[in-house]
This record gives C-alpha cells, sequence and structure tokens, in this order.
C-alpha cells in the first residue's frame, strides 16, 4: 500500500512532536546495526532493526514498511527513511493495553475452555505451523523455565515475559 | 564436565548471524490484505471453520510477533553488556601498555610520554634492570640453575599423577583424569615437562608447517585463558590430538581463568611432548612475562606452587618466548594470534629471532653498549600478537589496546594476495558466539573460552577444516548457566557488567565530580542529560552507550535534568586501612590506590625477586613512587608511608601483598541501606 502524501506529513509531523527519547532508541537501534557507519543498513536488517526499537511487527508488515524505507530499491536503507517509517509504526502501534489485551485475546483462541494453561506440546505446534512459523528451537526458547511437570505453560506467564522488554 | 549442546555453523559469509526475513511457507494462508492496526476481535465462536482457522492464524502471528521483538530487544542488551565489559578491557590493556613503556625503555615508536625516568632515578633503574634482556648462553645458563628440577624430591604422600620421560599417549590420559577432579600436577614433573617442552620448541622454526596431507582435516582452537573445562568440551567433542587429528591452539592459554597452570600443563607440554608433529601451539600476548605479572597466572602458580613457584615462573616465561609466532597451513591458511598489520612480512617473520622478545611489549636491551635495537623487528612480533580487524580501510596504531594495529580489509586483501593465501585465522578478541567472519570472509576469529566475562556471557567456538581449506565451526558452553532461561542468564551477565562499570566509575570520583560541575557553574545539583554523557566519555574513556545506560548509573531530577552526585549512590570503596589520615584525605587516596590496583599490582611483582608474594617496607615505598610518576597521580611520603605500616600486621618490616589487595573492595551501598532497613524491621527512608 503506497504511503499518500497526507500519511508522510502527518508521520514527520509526529516525529516532531516526539519527545527526544523515542528517536534516540530509534538511531541506537539503526547505528547497532549500521556496522560500517555509512548511514545505512542492509534493507534485510530492517525488521530486526525495528524490533530492537521496540516495535512488535510481523514479517509481512515488514515487507510492507521495505517498500517506503528504501524508495529507490537500491537494498539499503538510509537514516532519514528509516526514522519516517519508524514514526509510522510508532502511529500505528497499540497502546501497551490495547497489546495486553490482544495478546490474552490470542491464548484464548487456543485455550477453548479458559483454564489459564495450554499444552507446550500443542502450543509448539501451532507456532511452528501457522502465521508466519517459528523454529521448534526457538519456542522451545520462549517457553524454557515457564513449563510445569505435566507439560504445561501458564500463558500469563509467557505474555509477562514477552512484554517485558 | 558439562559439554552443552553444539549448534555447528558452515558460514562462508560475512558478518550475518541475524535471523534472516522468513518467506511465508504457503500463500493460502494469507487472507487478503491483513489489517495494520489490530483492535482485537473476539469473535472466536463463529461456525465456520474457514474462520476459525482463519483466528487461529491470527492469533499465532500475533505471538510470534510478540516472540521476534523480544529476541531482537534481548540482542540489543546483549551488545550493550558487552561493549562495557569490552571497553573496560582494552583500557585495562592499554594503561599496562602505557605503563611499561613509560617506565622501562629510553625510547619506543609507540609511545606518546617521553619519560626522564631512564636516567639517574635509582627507583626507576632498579625497574628498568629488572626488564632488561641477557645474551643467550648467559640467560640459558643461568636458567638452567635457577630452575632445575633435580633437587625436589617427590613425597610419599603425593596422590597426584605421576609422570615418566619419555611420555606416552597413557599419561596425557592420566594428566586429564587427575585435573578433572581437582589434584595437582607435583612441582617436580612440571619442571621437567616444561624443561622437555622447551627444549622441543627451540628446534622450530618461526612460523610452523602444517599439511592436511595425511590427516585431510586440522582442528584450529582459540584463545583458553585458563579455562580447563573448555579444552576439555574440546577434547571430549572432537577427540584428543594425533596424527589423524591434529590441531593448532592460537594462544592465550593462560591468564585470567583459574586452571592455567594445568592447561598449560596439559597442551604445552604433553600434546606437544607425545604427538609432536600433530600439535601446533601459537604464542599469544598473554604468553608473556610481563601480562602474567597483571592478569593473574603468576599468581596463580604462588598459590598453587609456594615455595619452587619461582622456578616455575621462570621456566614458563622462557619457554613461552620459544613459542612460534604463526601457523601455515596448506600455504592456504595463515593462524596467528593478533592479526597482521601493512608492515607484517612473512619473510621477515621466518628470519628473526623470537626469542629475545621475552616480552612482546618491551624490546630488547641488551647490555652491549652498541647494540640497537631493531624496532622494525619488533613491530613485526608485537603486530602478529596484539593487532585486531577492523572495517574501515587502512592501517592504524591500536591506541585502545596499546600495541599492535587496526587493520582494514584493504590490509588484509594485499597481505594475502601477496603471500597467497586464502584466509587470515586470528584470535584475541572475545565473541558473543565465539567465532566471527569479517573482512568479506578473508578474516576469521576464534576464540575459545566459553563464558570469559561472565557465566553466560559467551559461547566457545573451534573450527575444523578440511583438507580444501573449508571451515566447518561447532559452539559450545562449558557451565551450568545454560539451564537458565535466555533472559535471566542474561540479566546475570548485566549485572556483572554494571557493577564493574559503576566500580570504575567509583574510581573516578574526583575526576567525574569536577568534570560534572564544569557543567554546573550556578551549583544546583542538576546538569543536562548530553552533559553528563559527555562528561563520562571525556573522563572515563570507553566510548560506551552513556545514554543508554543512564537509568542504571544516575537518577533523573523531576524536570528531567540529571542528578550528577546520584553517580555514585550505588557503590562506594571500603578499606580496611587505617582512617588515621583523616576523611578527606583518605577518600581520594583510597580512590588513587583503588584506580591503580592494578598498576600497583603489576609494580609489585616485578620488583619481587623472589615471586615469594612479601616485598619490604623499602621496596614498597620504592612502587609508590614509580606508581606516582607514571600515572601523574600525588601521593605524598607520609601517606605512603601510613599506608605501608598499616599492611604491615606483624610489623616485620614485610607487607604480603596479596593481602594488600585484598584490602581493598566495592561493597553495594545500595544494598548495605537496605539489608540496614530491613534489620530495623519499620519502614525508613
Amino acid at each position: 500500500m503506497p504511503i499518500t502524501a497526507k500519511q508522510k506529513g502527518r508521520a514527520t509531523q509526529q516525529r516532531r512532536k516526539q519527545p527526544p527519547a523515542d528517536e534516540e532508541v530509534w538511531k541506537a537501534a539503526f547505528k547497532r546495526l549500521d556496522k560500517r557507519g555509512r548511514g545505512a543498513i542492509a534493507i534485510g536488517d530492517l525488521g530486526e532493526a525495528l524490533r530492537r526499537a521496540k516495535f512488535v511487527l510481523s514479517e509481512e508488515e515488514v515487507q510492507d514498511y521495505a517498500k517506503d524505507a528504501d524508495p529507490d530499491a537500491s537494498g539499503t536503507v538510509e537514516l532519514p527513511n528509516f526514522l519516517t517509517v519508524a514514526a509510522r509504526a510508532k502511529a500505528e502501534t497499540l497502546s501497551p493495553e490495547q497489546w495486553a489485551q490482544a495478546l490474552d485475546e490470542a491464548f484464548l483462541t487456543f485455550d477453548k475452555v479458559e483454564a489459564g494453561r495450554l499444552k507446550a506440546e500443542d502450543l509448539q505446534g501451532w507456532l511452528t505451523q501457522l502465521g508466519e512459523p517459528l523454529e521448534a528451537k526457538e519456542v522451545a526458547q520462549m517457553l524454557r523455565g515457564l513449563v510445569d511437570e505435566n507439560g504445561m505453560v501458564v500463558y500469563q506467564d509467557l505474555v509477562k515475559r514477552l512484554a517485558k522488554l | 564436565m558439562g559439554c552443552g549442546p553444539s549448534s555447528s555453523a558452515d558460514d562462508d559469509s560475512e558478518q550475518q548471524q541475524q535471523p534472516l526475513q522468513k518467506q511465508q511457507k504457503d500463500d493460502g494462508k494469507k487472507h487478503g490484505k491483513q489489517k495494520r492496526s489490530k483492535s482485537p476481535q473476539t469473535g472466536g465462536k463463529d461456525v465456520t471453520d474457514a474462520s476459525v482457522e482463519a483466528l487461529s492464524i491470527k492469533s499465532a502471528l500475533l505471538i510470534q510477533k510478540w516472540y521476534r521483538r523480544y529476541k531482537a530487544r534481548l540482542e540489543a542488551r546483549r551488545r550493550t553488556t558487552w561493549m562495557i565489559y569490552q571497553s573496560i578491557e582494552y583500557s585495562s590493556e592499554a594503561s599496562q601498555l602505557h605503563l611499561l613503556q613509560t617506565e622501562s625503555s629510553p625510547q619506543q615508536p609507540q609511545q606518546q610520554h617521553l619519560s626522564p625516568a631512564g636516567s639517574g632515578d635509582p627507583a626507576n633503574n632498579r625497574f628498568a634492570e629488572r626488564l632488561r634482556q641477557k645474551s643467550l648462553e648467559e640467560e640459558d645458563q643461568e636458567l638452567l640453575e635457577l630452575t632445575s628440577y633435580e633437587g625436589i624430591q617427590v613425597e610419599k604422600s603425593y596422590r597426584g599423577p605421576h609422570l615418566s620421560f619419555p611420555l606416552s599417549a597413557s599419561h596425557v590420559q592420566v594428566l586429564i583424569d587427575s585435573f578433572r577432579q581437582g589434584t595437582q600436577l607435583h612441582s617436580r614433573y612440571l619442571l621437567q615437562l616444561l624443561h622437555e617442552a622447551r627444549l622441543l620448541l627451540k628446534t622450530k622454526p618461526n612460523v610452523y608447517q602444517a599439511s592436511t596431507s595425511i590427516s585431510r582435516q586440522v582442528t584450529v582452537v582459540g584463545d583458553l585463558h585458563g579455562k580447563l573445562d573448555d579444552l576439555l568440551v574440546i577434547f571430549y567433542k572432537n577427540g584428543l590430538p594425533d596424527v589423524t587429528n591434529p590441531y593448532v591452539f592460537n594462544g592465550d592459554f593462560v591468564d585470567r581463568g583459574a586452571n592455567s597452570v594445568e592447561t598449560a600443563a596439559l597442551l604445552f607440554a604433553c600434546c606437544l611432548l607425545v604427538w609432536p608433529s600433530a600439535v601446533f601451539i601459537n604464542r599469544g600476548n598473554h604468553e608473556d612475562h610481563l601480562m602474567n605479572c597483571r592478569y593473574g597466572f603468576i599468581k596463580e602458580v604462588q598459590a598453587k606452587y609456594k615455595t619452587p613457584a619461582n622456578k616455575i615462573v621462570r621456566l614458563f616465561g622462557d619457554t613461552f618466548s620459544w613459542l612460534p609466532l604463526a601457523t601455515n597451513i596448506d600455504d592456504k591458511i595463515l593462524v596467528t594470534h593478533g592479526g597482521i598489520s601493512d608492515k607484517v612480512d612473512m619473510e621477515r617473520v621466518q628470519k628473526l629471532d623470537r626469542h629475545q622478545y621475552l616480552s612482546a611489549l618491551k624490546p630488547p636491551v641488551s647490555d652491549n653498549e652498541n647494540a640497537k635495537v631493531d624496532y622494525k623487528e619488533w613491530r613485526q612480533v608485537l603486530d602478529l600478537l596484539w593487532s585486531d580487524p577492523k572495517p574501515q580501510a587502512g592501517c592504524a596504531p591500536n591506541t585502545f589496546r596499546g600495541g599492535g594495529c587496526y587493520f582494514g580489509p584493504n590490509i588484509t586483501e594485499a597481505f594475502l594476495r601477496k603471500h597467497k593465501f586464502s584466509l587470515l585465522v586470528r584470535s584475541h578478541e572475545c565473541k558473543p558466539d565465539g567465532w566471527e567472519f569479517c573482512h568479506g570472509g578473508a578474516v576469521l576469529t576464534l576464540f575459545s573460552a566459553s563464558n570469559y566475562y561472565e557465566d553466560g556471557s559467551n559461547k566457545g567456538a573451534y573450527a575444523k577444516f578440511d583438507a580444501e581449506g573449508k571451515p566447518h565451526i561447532v559452539q559450545y558452553m562449558a557451565s551450568k548457566a545454560r539451564k537458565l532461561p535466555v533472559g535471566r542468564r542474561l540479566s546475570t551477565v548485566e549485572e556483572g557488567a554494571l557493577k564493574d562499570l559503576r566500580a570504575k566509575v567509583i574510581a573516578s570520583k574526583t575526576e567525574l565530580t569536577a568534570a560534572f560541575q564544569r557543567f554546573d557553574p550556578d551549583k544546583t545539583g542538576s546538569i543536562r542529560l548530553a552533559d553528563w554523557c559527555e562528561a563520562m566519555e571525556q573522563t572515563l574513556r570507553l566510548g560506551l552507550p552513556w545514554r543508554t545506560l543512564r537509568p542504571h548509573l544516575a537518577q533523573l531530577a523531576k524536570d528531567g535534568r540529571l542528578l550528577y552526585m546520584t553517580s555514585f549512590d550505588c557503590v562506594s570503596i571500603q578499606t580496611k586501612l587505617g582512617a588515621s589520615a583523616g576523611k578527606e584525605v583518605a577518600g581520594s587516596l583510597t580512590e588513587a590506590v583503588y584506580k591503580n590496583k592494578e598498576e600497583l599490582e603489576t609494580i609489585f611483582r616485578i620488583m619481587d625477586k623472589d615471586n615469594s608474594g612479601q616485598i619490604s617496607l623499602d621496596e614498597f615505598q620504592e612502587s609508590c613512587r614509580v606508581l606516582t610518576q607514571a600515572t601523574g597521580r600525588q601521593m605524598t611520603e607520609a601517606e605512603v608511608g601510613d599506608m605501608a605500616r598499616s599492611m604491615d600486621l606483624n610489623s616485620d618490616g614485610y607487607i604480603d601483598f596479596n593481602e594488600f589487595l585484598e584490602a581493598f573492595r566495592i561493597i553495594d551501598t545500595r544494598k548495605r541501606q537496605e539489608d540496614a532497613a530491613g534489620a530495623q524491621g519499620g519502614s525508613s527512608g
């Protein structure tokens, strides 16, 4: 979906109104991936950069942003474009409460009896097969320490862990 | 013995260790346009299968998105922690080198302060003399006398491993088993071992020639730093060395870790002696008497061996200087500890006399007045053992470390082309995954000491090269920290790094306070965040992301300005030394000594001629005088005298400086306050 001039203007306005703190976090995330100090990162690193800047995005959303981040399709994203994209992502992001609720809902979808627990095995199955699949290794890392002796996970704990950073 | 799950990674390409974009496996799962702003839908009760499936997918997607962000944030935090440790480590190395260079010889190529110390002052002359080299015959003779094992008896009560020469493979197994149980090798056997190893090393050229023609493979191991656990993990996973399984050990197997003696003994002497054509040990910057003074190897030897410690230290020092500088595999791969520079020339390296560099940090100064120091030659050794690669082109002096160069991709390319190599393998830098390619795959860094900074800080890795020179990298982590979930493991490492950082802050309290106050002429007690960052960097010169670290180091006022004195709140230096000097003076003196603790220790050890762990009061005062000159920090005679007397607990004129070093400790003020509050039972401010 191409970004309209109006949206871009709004994003820039949003950016200007930001308290400096946000932009610092974005710049820091960008700089860490800009290993050569050239003021640009590889397009393949866009997702990583945005996530380090605390955005929650799916791969598809990243791809969408990628088009704006690299308008001349040079394979690299310069800092100003990155900041614009970050500002837009911020404008479209949910508040922490909304996120917490959304995550809860997501787990409830799988927890038909609303027991507050899910079987770790099942969870692994869903997350490695549906949507944008994770690797089994990643799910194991995500659940480490949260699985009780019956193989169940209290997913509230998982929500807390994921939302902490 | 922990041997962790290993994940092997074949990677010929450059730095990409981030997860790449994942393609969606099944396009059929994409349902039209995905809404970007997600208002949670609660329609989970729909009848049709299709929409239930759609909902499951959406939910899974949400959880996955969150996980990906969590993972990226963890990585960001890890890198920050990393930078703290690394910068503290390197700045400590740099100050070490600075100290040695200003103190000893009259002139060097890389120094910045010409000190008149060489002339006249008796304290410095004695210091300089201790570092001077002697002629080869003199030295060999003297060495053989000083480090003889003949007179040492092995007691009947000795329960450790027994060795007989020539060694065989079964001895190696005996050593491994004994070391694993924590028993120590008798000093007589250790000395004998070292003598044999030294004789063998003397016959080796400066650059080993290794070949995969028989074995069809070779394994390269990086820094071990006295971590016996890691070495045993490697032998467990990869097998002991023999003609079909050759090994290259790329230096730095002593210092810092708790088992440097055992690691060196195992590697050094046994493998070298039992399989001499299959084990290649390169010299690292820590195989160096002067480095060992500071970084723990000598301390370990003294603690473990007491009386014969002196002999052992001397012999190790000499043996290290006979270690070759690099290994050439199949004329295709060069393995050396640090790296290269624009001046390194392999032909030159082949021809030089490596033994005269007892310490790579000092050029050899002979008694013969007319002999000149060959700086160009010294440079070769220094660059090979101390350099680091950098992403920008060119070659610059490595000011961070204080020795060697930073070399860029163009330097690597020219070097490889000139000598017809296809890969440079080096170590010297700790990497979170234990390995890293750079310069477009032309340089491979291998670091084999896992948990180097802290439990859980990094993995170790080694590489197996096949006959075509293609590497297969194996990672491992030898510790209990593996069982913690990643987030918690990171917090432990982070806390450790922050503690070290706070210690540094406290040690520079006087300077920092002055720097802060420069930004606060009206003495309001607060300054801008940006000013605080600048002051921190100017004073400490660690190159860290101060803004990001601020929440862990200092508090903000309600108006967003920074209350700079809160930077010192978390810790304070506690000392057992007498409070006789009065509070104010004691404060800055304590700081001065704490900050220079490492320098003091180094000087002490150099002055402690018989490696006994004790020096006389006079020698101590001399050391402090030398330190004052080196660092420009003033300590009055009275202060020095005070300190000396308060440490000489039994008033016999000698100071046990191991005790002195323990006399300074950093305590966590916050914790103390909490404990105190808790003890009082009620709520207190």
